[in-house]
Formats: C-alpha cells, sequence, structure tokens
C-alpha cells in the first residue's frame, strides 16, 4: 500500500510539502489532502502487472534487464499474477513516487476532495503555483499528459531516464526502498 | 542577429515549469554542440547554457524564445477553443487583446468542417496520389521489387494499385467512380456524389457566418460589443472560477514573497 506519511519523502519534497499545505491553507483558506507519498516498488509493480499481459511483462522485464536494472525486473517477478484495471503506464523504479520524490495531493473543498480540476480550477491553480513556489514541478502544467494531483522534485517524467543506473542504485539503497543485497 | 542572451534565465523559468520545455532545451543544447545534454534539473541545463560560447548562447535562447512562445500560443488557443475565455472574460481586458481573442476564434475552424473539406477534396487527393505513382514508376524504376507485392492486393486497393508502366487510362477509370456517363459507377462513388451537396453547403454555411462575424469584429466597437453581449449576459461559473483563480493564485504569490 502507498504511504500518504510526510516523513517517507525525501527530507526536501517533505519540508516542501509542508510548506505548500501551509500556503494553500493560509493565503487561499483550504486544506490540501496528500493522498500518495512513497510508493514502494513492489506497490507499483502491482499496479503495473494488473492490467498487462504476460506478454507485455516480459517485454518489460526484458528492457529493464538490458539496462542493468535485472532488480527491477525481479521486483516485476516476485509480486505475481495481479489483476485490475489500468492505472499506470510506469514500472518500478520509473515513477519518482518510487523515491520519496514525489507526491499527489487534491484540494479539500468543503471537507471533501475536489477531484475534478474544472470543478475547482480556481484551487487547482492556487495548489499549482504553490508546488513552483517551493522550486517543485507540478505536473499540471505537463502539456502531453496533464495530472494536476501529481508534484515531483525534479523535472522528467522517468527517473530511469533522468538519473544515471548508479544514481538510481544509490538513492533505492539509501532510502531503504531496496536490500543492498538484491541489486548485488 | 538579434541578442537573446538575456532572456536565457527566463527561457529556464518556463523550462523549469514545463517538462516538454526542458526537453526541448536539452536537444537544443545538442542541436546546437552536436553533443548531448548532460543537464538533469533546469539549474544544470542554464549551467550548460552559460557555458557554451556566445554564439552559441544566443542560438540557443533563439530556437528556446520560438518554443515557449509556441507553448504559449498553443496554451492561450486551448483555452479560447474550449471556451474558458468567455464574454464575461473578455469584457475585462483591453480592447485589443478581446479583438485578438475574438479573430483567433473565428479564424479557427471546428474539426467538422475540417473533416469535410478533406472529404470534398478527397478525388482531387487520388489523382494527386495517382500521378505521384506514376512519376515514381517512370524515374525510379528499381522500386518493382516493393510495388509488386503492394499490387498483389489487388482486390483491396482496387484502381490505385501501382501501375506496372505508365498508363494514361488510369486517370479516366478514377473519373469514372465519380463522374461516368450513367452517373458515378460504383454505390460508394454514388454516395460520395449525393453527399457532396449537402457538404459543401455547411462548408459554405459556416464560412459565410464566419464572414459576417469578421465583418462585426473588425468594426471599431468595444470588446463586448465584438464579442457580443458581454454585460448582458450571465456570469459563468467557468469565468467566474477563472477570475477567482486568478486571484487564489496572485494570494499564494504573495503569501510566498512575504515569506521571502
Amino acid at each position: 500500500m502507498a504511504s500518504r506519511d510526510l516523513k517517507d519523502l525525501v527530507p526536501e519534497a517533505g519540508e516542501k510539502a509542508l510548506l505548500v499545505q501551509q500556503a494553500c491553507k493560509e493565503a487561499v483558506g483550504f486544506d490540501l489532502l496528500i493522498y500518495c507519498t512513497l510508493r514502494p516498488l513492489e506497490e507499483q509493480a502491482r499496479l503495473y502487472r494488473q492490467s498487462r499481459s504476460r506478454k507485455e511483462i516480459d517485454a518489460k522485464m526484458v528492457k529493464l534487464s538490458r539496462r542493468g536494472f535485472d532488480y527491477l525486473a525481479n521486483v516485476i517477478e516476485s509480486v505475481g499474477p495481479c489483476y485490475g484495471r489500468h492505472v499506470t503506464n510506469a514500472a518500478p523504479g520509473e515513477s519518482w513516487h518510487n523515491y520519496g520524490e514525489a507526491w499527489d495531493a487534491v484540494p479539500l473543498i468543503g471537507g471533501k476532495p475536489e477531484w475534478n480540476y474544472l470543478h475547482a480550477k480556481a484551487f487547482w491553480d492556487a495548489y499549482g503555483e504553490a508546488v513552483r513556489q517551493v522550486g517543485m514541478n507540478w505536473a499540471g502544467d505537463w502539456t502531453g499528459f496533464r495530472e494536476y494531483p501529481h508534484a515531483q522534485l525534479k523535472t522528467g517524467g522517468n527517473p530511469l531516464k533522468t538519473m544515471g543506473p548508479e544514481e538510481i542504485e544509490l538513492a533505492l539503497v539509501e532510502r531503504k526502498l531496496i536490500a543492498p543485497e538484491m541489486i548485488a | 542577429m538579434l541578442q537573446l542572451i538575456s532572456a536565457i534565465p527566463t527561457i529556464i523559468a518556463a523550462a523549469s515549469k514545463v517538462s516538454e520545455l526542458f526537453k526541448k532545451g536539452r536537444d537544443t543544447v545538442k542541436a546546437v554542440t552536436g553533443d548531448p545534454s548532460q543537464a538533469s534539473t533546469p539549474e544544470e541545463l542554464q549551467t550548460e547554457v552559460q557555458q557554451l560560447s556566445p554564439e552559441q548562447q544566443n542560438r540557443w535562447a533563439e530556437v528556446m524564445a520560438k518554443e515557449v512562445d509556441k507553448y504559449t500560443a498553443q496554451n492561450e488557443r486551448l483555452a479560447v477553443e474550449i471556451g474558458l475565455v468567455d464574454a464575461n472574460i473578455t469584457s475585462r481586458v483591453s480592447e485589443d487583446a478581446a479583438s485578438k481573442i475574438a479573430i483567433m476564434r473565428m479564424t479557427t475552424r471546428p474539426w467538422s468542417v475540417r473533416c469535410m473539406v478533406l472529404y470534398v477534396l478527397f478525388p482531387f487527393f487520388l489523382v494527386i496520389i495517382d500521378m505521384l505513382q506514376h512519376l515514381m514508376i517512370a524515374w525510379l524504376p528499381f522500386l518493382d521489387r516493393w510495388i509488386d507485392p503492394f499490387n498483389s492486393f489487388e482486390y483491396v486497393f482496387g484502381v490505385m494499385k501501382w501501375p506496372e508502366k505508365i498508363n494514361a487510362g488510369t486517370l479516366e477509370k478514377l473519373a469514372v467512380l465519380f463522374a461516368g456517363k450513367g452517373g458515378p459507377a460504383t454505390f460508394a462513388g454514388q454516395l460520395y456524389m449525393e453527399s457532396i451537396p449537402w457538404v459543401v453547403s455547411i462548408i459554405l454555411g459556416y464560412m459565410g457566418l464566419r464572414e459576417v462575424g469578421k465583418w462585426r469584429g473588425s468594426a471599431d466597437k468595444a470588446p463586448e460589443g465584438v464579442l457580443g453581449g458581454a454585460k448582458s449576459s450571465p456570469v459563468s461559473v467557468v469565468a467566474q472560477t477563472l477570475s477567482e483563480g486568478v486571484n487564489l493564485v496572485s494570494n499564494v504569490r504573495s503569501w510566498f514573497n512575504k515569506k521571502k
């Protein structure tokens, strides 16, 4: 299960999350619910597998192995068969949530989460501005696929393309998201 | 050459908010220097760009300034097209800006009208394809090896199969599809010809209305006149939300400014 605890974010993101929540509350007057912070690799693997055929899963595993991420391919295999609707394009390691560098949030209007951007554009835009002000990237600014709840520390949709293999390994081990022996 | 180096911080600021612009920035570094960019953050990109020679920096800024402008224009146009910018908004902006929005709206054809125009032009496209095929056969005879397998699906492509040699009769065959002596040769051709008057009248009707709109819009009237009864129309939820949004965003900005 993905975490919603701000302590699970990397310190920089955690501090910024608090600041964004504070800005939304004090400057605009609404509560911001951060409902997803760290998503473990296994959880990402389950979500990835649940709407895909064995062929697609194998292809992804081969691709990851070729790029030197055998341990990520192993995570996909280890979670076993999963079934459900399509919810993500990201395999384990391909989401900033897997590194605690991103969060998803929704404005609470009258105590209820307002998921529809067009119904509460003002509040969503205010949230987006707060994210920008703390120097993070708001996925509502993306042109290809806008994901209004999502905010991340770094630019780029795929960490595996943004960071090098060593950097990835270091990040995962340092944050205790994967055991060092699994990488070796 | 226009000196654009001073615009680099602004471009980087935009790229830090939009991942596609950031990616474009990296691509442009490669295009300008020939080496791929190593930047993974906007700060790194800025450092990388600042290490380029002044000419390269200027070239980078020139390309990126156009990209940023394009992004902004696309977003503005999107907002106009989907109706986020309506008369209640345009009544609050300057006359000049409202006129620009009005012209933008008038020159944007709905996708259905665009499709209809392509539909009407369909036979002419066929003729052009046939001419291209003949030109290629005449000038590039070695293409035979790829053309033969394609032609084996003749039952799919019909008269559009590639000619084996220059064949002056193909155009007549095409013409018979849509206009034989006793009418179009095929049922599809008949349907097409039957539909043409309707489609053309829709296109002409739309274009006529658009011209009327342009004519009204070009008169020296106030923006609300240009866009039709802004003051009298009720305030839409979208417009209200949009104008509130502007305020809330500025609230957030001033909150952070105070914090600094």
